[in-house]
Formats: C-alpha cells, structure tokens, sequence
C-alpha cells in the first residue's frame, strides 16, 4: 500500500449496476434519494457485460488540486483525502475536466462541484453493496497498479463496443 | 442384492457437476444413511462436504422427501434418489 | 425537482393531438391502492370504455412506476405496462425491471399516461419536466439495441434509459413486446403492439432530481435491514449464482419440465439448459440487477463456439430455456442464446415465441400441415435452424405461415383447425407459462383466474412448494397448517391464492420485485406497511395493505367483466385439462373441468363474487369502497 493513499476498494467485477451505493450516498450527504447528488457514480457499459463505479481515489499527485483557481479543492490530512470545501467553490469546472476518472461532477440541481470525502472515514456506500463490489479499511484501498486496472476496465469497454461497431 | 440409483447435481466440482452412482442397500437403508455415505466418500473441493442439508433438494423417485418421511424415508431396490443445491426459479 | 414520495404525478401525452398534460394523484387514492399495479388499474378502468379496439387510438398505455421506486428500499425499481391487451382483449399489466422506473420518479413522473396515436413514428423524451415528442421515423425498423445505441447519441447522454419497441411491435405482432433498459423485457399479451399500433418507437428518460422519504432516517434503516435479511435469503443466493434458470435440474428430476410442446415432463441434456450450466461452461460474463436490487437475479452472456452466430447479450430467463429450449426440442446452449437474443432485439415475447413455434412444431410433426404451409420451413421438433428462421419472420410477419403465427396459437389453431386447438398451450388467448399446472393445484387456479391469461406474472403460489420454512411459515399463516404446503392437494388453494393475489398486487404497487415477497419473504406484508407509513408520513398498517392489493385484483377482475369475460373464461390449455402427465413423480395427474369448477367454487366464493358468472357482487365493491369506481360491472346481489 503506497503511503498517503487511501481510497475505497473497488472489485468492477462485482458491480451489477444496482445503484444502491448512489442511494446511500446522496442520503447520507443530502438527506433525500438522488442519485445526481451521489459522489459515486455508475457507469454501464453496454456489450461488454461491464459495470463500473467510479469514484474519486484520492490520487497522490491529484490534477483536481492545482487545477482549482480559488484553491476549493484540497487534500485534508484527517483520513487521508482529497476534498472540495463547497463553500468556496465557484462551480467553474475546471477540477472536473482535470479529473482523468471523470469521479467529480456537478450536479445539475445544485451549483457546486461534488466528489466524495469518504464520508469521514466511514463511507455510507460500503455497507449497501450487498455484492462487495466496494470495501474500505482505514489507511487502505486500492494501490496504483489496482487503480490502473478499474480505470482500464472503463477503456477497454469503450474500446470493445467501438470495435463492434455497436452491434452485436 | 439391492441397489439404488443416486442422482448428484452441483455437489462435485462444479455448480453443473453431475453424477450418478449406483449403490448396493441392505433392507432399513434411510435416504439419510446414503447422504452421509456420500459425505464421507467426497473429494476435496466437492460441495458435498459443506453443504448443509437444509440447502439440499432431496427426491426419491421424483418426489421432494418432504411429502414422504423426510430424511427417514427408506428406500426400495431401483429407486432414483436426486441430491441437489436448492434453487429458485420463475 | 426533488419531492416527497407522498405527492404523485401523473404525465398525460395525446399522441394525436400532440398534447400533454399534468395531473396529481389524490393521497386517499394511495392509501386505497398504494400506487403502480393498483392505481393504474383505476386510471384504466376510468379511462376506457368496453369494447374498444387494443390496436386503435382509444387504448391507452399507462406506464407506472411504485412508490418507492427510487429509495433504498430493496429491489423496489420495478415498473409496470397497463392497458387493454390486443392478443386477449382483457386487461393487461406487465411487469418489468431495469431502471426506467427510477429514471422517471426522478425526472418528476409517478405514471405516464399514452392515449391517441401519433401520425407517423415518434418518440417520446422524458428530460424531467421538458416533454418533447420526437421523429423517430429514422428509428423505425430498428432492432431494440441499435435503437438505444442511436438514441442515447442523439439525446447525447449515455446515462439515460429507454423502453423500445423492435419490428415486432411496430409489425404490431400480438406477442410483441418493449425492452426496458436494454435488458428488461415487458413481455406479454402483445404490448409491445399496443406500442406500435400508436406509433412510440420507444420512451427516452432522464430525472436528475430527487425523492424524499417523510421520516428519512427511520425510512433508511428499516429498508436497509430489509435489504440485509433479503441478501442472506438462500433464494436470493441461489438466484445470484444461477439465476432463474438454476431450478431446471430439479424441475426435469420432479418430471416438471414442460418438453416438446408440453407433451412431456422431461428432456435429456437437461442440464445444458440450466444456470448453473452457463456459469461453469464459462457462459455467463456478469449479473445485472434491477435498480437497487440485491438479487442480481438476471445473466449477461457470450456465445463460445459461435457455431449458431454472435451473442452478447442479457438472459437467458427460465421461461425462455424451457419456451424457446425444451419446448421445441431444443437443448443446444449456443442455439438457445441465439434464440433468445433475436427475441431481445426483435422485440418478442420469449414464452409466447416459443410456444407459439412448439405448436407449430406439433403441428407439422403430426402432419396436420405440410412444408408447403409452413412457408417452407421444416419444423420438426429439435431443428435448431428452422426455429432460427421462424423467429426472424414472426417479427416482420414475414410469410402466410409465419403471419399467421404472429397472432398467437389461439387464432393459428382455429384458423388451422383439425383439432389443433387442443395442443394450443393457453387460454383467453394467451400462451401459458411452462408450469404444469396438472401437478400444483394453487398454481392451477391461479392461472385459470388470472384476468391476462395462464401465467404466474399476477400472482405466483411459489410457497405452496413448501421448498423452505419460511413458505412453510406463510402457508402455516394462510390456512392454519403447514401440511397445506403441497402442490397435490386441492383442498385450501382458494385462500393460498388469495393471500398471493393481495401480496403480490401489493408488492408490485410499490415497486417490490415479487421475488423478494412470494419466493424469498424477506419482504413481507408487515414490513411494507411499515415502509409505506415512514415514506408517505401517514399511519398504515398491514391490513390496510393487503385491502389495497385486494382492490386492484377486484378491479382488473371488474375490467374483464365488462368486456364480456365470465366463469367460463377461466380455464387452463384444453392438454392441462384432457391429457394426463404422461411421466415421471407425477404421472397420471391432471386438472380436469371437475377438479378446477370445485378450485373454481371455492374461489369465487371467498372473493365475493357470484360463483355462475364470476361477477363481482355489489356488496363486496362496496365493502372494498370500489363501488363508485367499477360498480357499473357488479351483479346487483
């Protein structure tokens, strides 16, 4: 485990797009159900058969950071993670587009860019994925090379259903 | 002598392992006497050993043990007896 | 917008008059019906006169949602399709899952209501509260996943979900059906015609608001703890690792699984069929799960050899083996894939495709009709290439042979005649499920009065079984003893059906999976209720509960009685009746007119309904308050 890293543990293999993670997330920062308010997102990709939650994973060189011009985004020691203070934030999406996990977004109900804080190290979505898609112990999660597999997985998706030219 | 045709679904190596067995009865035979004769003869890795019975689907001749003697019911010279992981379907 | 789960909304769209229009649902109408199957049942009846053509302008579709679609509560993202059937002429709910529900709960929608018929091919687009009709003439002709590949390009959003019809709809075949979310099939009773008969291409969604539940934390862990308990139910397990198709070992050992058009109990190379096949023989690829469901009870595939063509595709269900599979002879697993696959793209119903084409089969196998008749093809059972074909030419009616199919074995039958009607598995025009309704009796009744035809898609007797103790416990509740938990007897089915009406009514109304209420019991009357008082803030109970699945049953029952339906109308397919299982555990067993007059008898009975007619009587609307809702259909008492 890299020092300074720490992130949910994200197996995509497990995922079936179920969505309750979105639900406990947005319940637990919102108080209500919707899931364009969660921090993790699903993505479906269709002919591969593939699921992908995507989330910010806390990067050690995080592009979101620099890429803020009011300084909203920054790494909080506590935990260890990489957050946007929304009171600061001027919605102007330039953390989002720096991103490479497309894991901050902003959502259309409200003005602020959104990413996920590990709920104080206790994430709310953990304990709703009944398939174990998604796991957290304190200090830990997915390494670098881990990392590169679930962002791989989106690609090569991507790739598949270009390949096919979208038909079966 | 009297034997009895075992019918093994899912309990190998695999969720659609499948085997059939015949096996020699004395007269008393119970369809529990047989199961436990199978758990002792499993490979390692088979579903058989951890497999509780409450988990199981139990035939003789087609017919669920429940609507017989259950676990006890004594089984005859030719009968089919089917063990199987209980699934849902719909 | 983000709303409480308490105020309902009902989206209104004129596709003649391109108009649309927004109404509230009353809350006494939610505490009366709960919402989804029982609501809709309401705005149908209300909204349609007898007699009306299901293929003309005055259907009309009612696309519903549950009211709790969108929360945590488990498995709760089904929808439902309600409208007048064209292959029945009765009423018609479908099902289904995937995520459109929850899409449209969120873009603001409890029900959108299609009425009329639009000029040329269209498609509408859902964007939470922007309504727009759009061309879809360049869509027209398309398979369901290159539809939704275009849409979702168009639209320029990957994340919105769609319910498309394919050529079969829009062929207005009468088993056509509407794919929910790529993988999700509203099957039955030819909605996808109804679709197609007004021109909807498909439905676009996108809802980026939110629901609120009115005592959040109480609603958030009760759901969850529900969620837990259902996730540790051996069912839901048995349904993660094999999905539906996982009972076909024990179905072919208990001499239960409907082959060769029903004409036996049992098929070699079973196994092949099976769920648990498609995971070891390395088919299976992923699992797909229902919005905020748990199960992930449905399969994603890939064909191997290939040696049949290309598949990548969602399925196979258990109907779908057996209808498509062990029904025409079949037990090739590439094959099957195949077949199943094409019924996804074209958009067919699976157990009415493939009993549609095992009748055909028996048909020529007898050599009632010729290959001259059959448009050429040669339909011995087993052949894999003919079956292919048929599938193809059913969807665009493509052939004399292949038209005539496309209306169902009822109609195919009588217009073949020399008594091939008595091998047509179904009744009021509808193909049964592959369910030998000669060996469960609850399952016997329940079919025989099911008001869309002989399915377990309105109500499923799955605890009569007795496969576990929690059906066992259910059984126990209905009737005093659990010795009552076997399908055999006759004795107490009227109750056990009863019960399983009002539950599942229940469930559907607020968006439960039926899984997880009649197969599985994690969910349960009680803690439904529970659920529905925190979401809506009102005191309910399981009592009121259960009366609300009690009225939507009693007014699709009122729906039928109108267009002329009566006791002679439940029946069962004329071999359930006549032929006895030929083989197996349950060899020489049947339901003959005499055993199910006396099921008959005793249902009706308990229903509160006139036992020669099967008429509602007034009294018992009244006692249910459904008096000024469909009291025009009672028999004055």
């Amino acid at each position: 485990m890299e020092a300074g890293i720490t992130n949910l543990n994200i197996d995509t293999s497990k995922c079936t797009a179920c969505h309750a993670c979105e639900l406990a997330c947005s319940f637990a920062k919102e108080g209500f159900y919707a899931p364009t308010l969660s921090r993790i997102r699903i993505v479906q990709v269709h002919d591969a058969g593939l699921n992908v939650p995507i989330v910010c994973v806390n990067c050690a060189d995080a592009p979101c950071i620099p890429a803020c011009p009011v300084g909203a985004v920054y790494r909080d020691r506590a935990v260890p993670v990489v957050r946007i203070k929304e009171e600061d934030c001027i919605a102007c999406g330039d953390c989002i587009r720096a991103c490479p996990f497309g894991a901050v977004d902003r959502p259309p109900e409200k003005d602020v860019a959104i990413m996920c804080d590990l709920c104080g190290g206790e994430p709310a979505c953990v304990p709703s994925c009944i398939y174990g898609a998604l796991s957290f112990q304190p200090g830990g999660g997915m390494s670098i090379a881990d990392v590169k597999r679930w962002a791989t997985a989106k690609i090569i998706a991507a790739r598949t259903r270009e390949e096919r030219g979208g038909a079966l | 002598m009297a034997q009895v045709h075992l019918r093994l679904f899912g309990l190998g190596k695999g969720a659609a392992s499948k085997a059939h067995l015949t096996q020699a009865i004395e007269p008393g035979t119970t369809v529990s006497t047989l199961w436990e004769g199978l758990r002792r003869d499993s490979g390692p890795g088979d579903k058989l050993a951890t497999i509780d019975r409450e988990g199981l689907l139990v035939l003789v001749n087609g017919r669920p043990i429940r609507f017989l003697a259950g676990w006890e019911t004594q089984v005859a010279d030719n009968d089919s007896i089917s063990f199987m992981p209980k699934a849902f379907g719909g | 917008m983000t709303r409480p789960i308490s105020q309902q909304r009902i989206l209104n769209i004129d596709l003649t008059q391109r108009k649309t229009w927004v109404e509230p649902v009353p809350l006494d109408d939610l505490e009366g019906l709960l919402g989804g199957r029982g609501v809709a049942a309401k705005l149908l009846y209300e909204r349609t006169a007898a007699g009306l053509d299901p293929l003309g302008p005055e259907n009309i579709m009612i696309f519903g949602t549950g009211t709790l679609t969108g929360t945590n509560a488990p498995s709760s993202g089904r929808s439902s399709v309600t409208c007048k059937s064209p292959a029945t002429g009765l009423y018609l709910k479908v099902s289904v899952g995937g995520h459109v529900g929850a899409m449209l709960r969120y873009a603001g929608w409890d029900y959108v209501v299609i009425q009329g018929a639009a000029s040329s091919p269209v498609y509408l687009w859902v964007n939470n509260d922007q309504i727009e009709i759009r061309d879809a003439r360049h869509l027209w002709g398309r398979g369901t996943r290159e539809t939704d590949d275009l849409i979702k390009e168009e639209l320029g959003d990957e994340a919105i979900h769609t319910a498309i019809i394919g050529p079969a709809g829009e062929n207005q075949v009468l088993f056509s059906c509407i794919m929910f979310s790529r993988y999700n099939s509203a099957s039955r009773g030819g909605v996808g015609a109804v679709m197609g008969s007004k021109n909807l291409k498909a439905i676009a969604v996108r809802g980026t608001g939110g629901l609120v539940a009115a005592k959040g934390q109480s609603y958030y862990r009760l759901a969850a703890e529900m969620r837990r308990t259902l996730a540790a139910d051996a069912g839901s397990e048995s349904l993660y690792n094999w999905g539906t198709a996982g009972s076909i070992p024990g179905l072919n050992e208990m001499g239960m699984l409907a082959a060769y058009n029903f004409s036996q109990v049992t098929i070699d190379n079973a196994e092949r069929l099976s769920g648990q096949y498609l995971l070891d023989e390395g088919y299976l690829i992923g699992r797909e799960s229902c919005f905020g469901c748990s199960t992930a009870c449905h399969r994603y595939v890939r064909s191997q050899s290939h040696e049949w063509g290309h598949v990548r595709d969602s399925g196979p269900e258990l109907e779908t083996v057996l209808s498509l599979g062990a029904e025409c002879g079949i037990t090739d697993t590439e094959a099957l894939l195949v077949a199943n696959r094409l019924c996804n793209d074209l958009g067919m119903d699976t157990i009415s495709a493939g009993h549609v084409i095992s009748w055909a089969m028996e048909t020529y196998e007898r050599a009632i009709v010729s290959r001259e008749e059959t448009d050429g093809l040669d339909l011995r059972f087993g052949n894999v290439d003919a079956l292919h074909s048929l599938l193809g030419r059913l969807a665009y009616r493509d052939g004399a042979f292949a038209d005539l199919l496309s209306r169902g074995t009822r109609q195919a039958s009588l217009e073949v005649g020399r008594d091939s009607w008595k091998w047509a598995i179904q009744a009021k025009g509808l193909e049964q499920s592959a369910v030998d309704t000669r060996a469960a009796k609850s399952y016997a009744l329940a079919f025989a009065v099911n008001p869309r035809g002989p399915d377990h898609l309105m109500t499923e007797t799955f605890a009569e079984f007795g496969f576990t103790q929690e059906s066992l416990d259910v059984i126990r509740e209905i009737t005093g003893d659990e010795k009552y938990a076997n399908p055999r007897l006759t004795e107490k089915r009227a109750e056990i059906v009863r019960w399983h009406e009002d539950v599942y009514a229940a469930s559907e109304a607020l968006g439960f999976c039926v899984f997880t209420s009649t197969a599985a019991f994690a969910v349960n009357p009680k803690n439904m209720a529970q659920l529905f008082s925190l979401g809506l803030g009102v005191p309910f109970d399981e009592r009121q509960l259960m009366l609300a699945g009690r009225r939507a049953v009693t007014i699709e029952r009122c729906f039928n009685v109108r267009e002329g339906a009566r006791r002679q109308d439940d029946l069962l397919p004329w071999r359930m009746m006549n032929e006895k299982v030929p083989a197996g555990a349950n060899a020489g067993m049947i339901t003959d007119k005499e055993m199910l007059d006396q099921l008959l008898d005793q249902y009706y009975a308990l229903h509160g309904w006139d036992i020669d007619t099967a008429i509602p009587l007034l009294s018992t609307l009244e006692q249910l308050g459904l008096a000024e809702v469909c009291g025009d259909a009672a028999l004055d008492s």
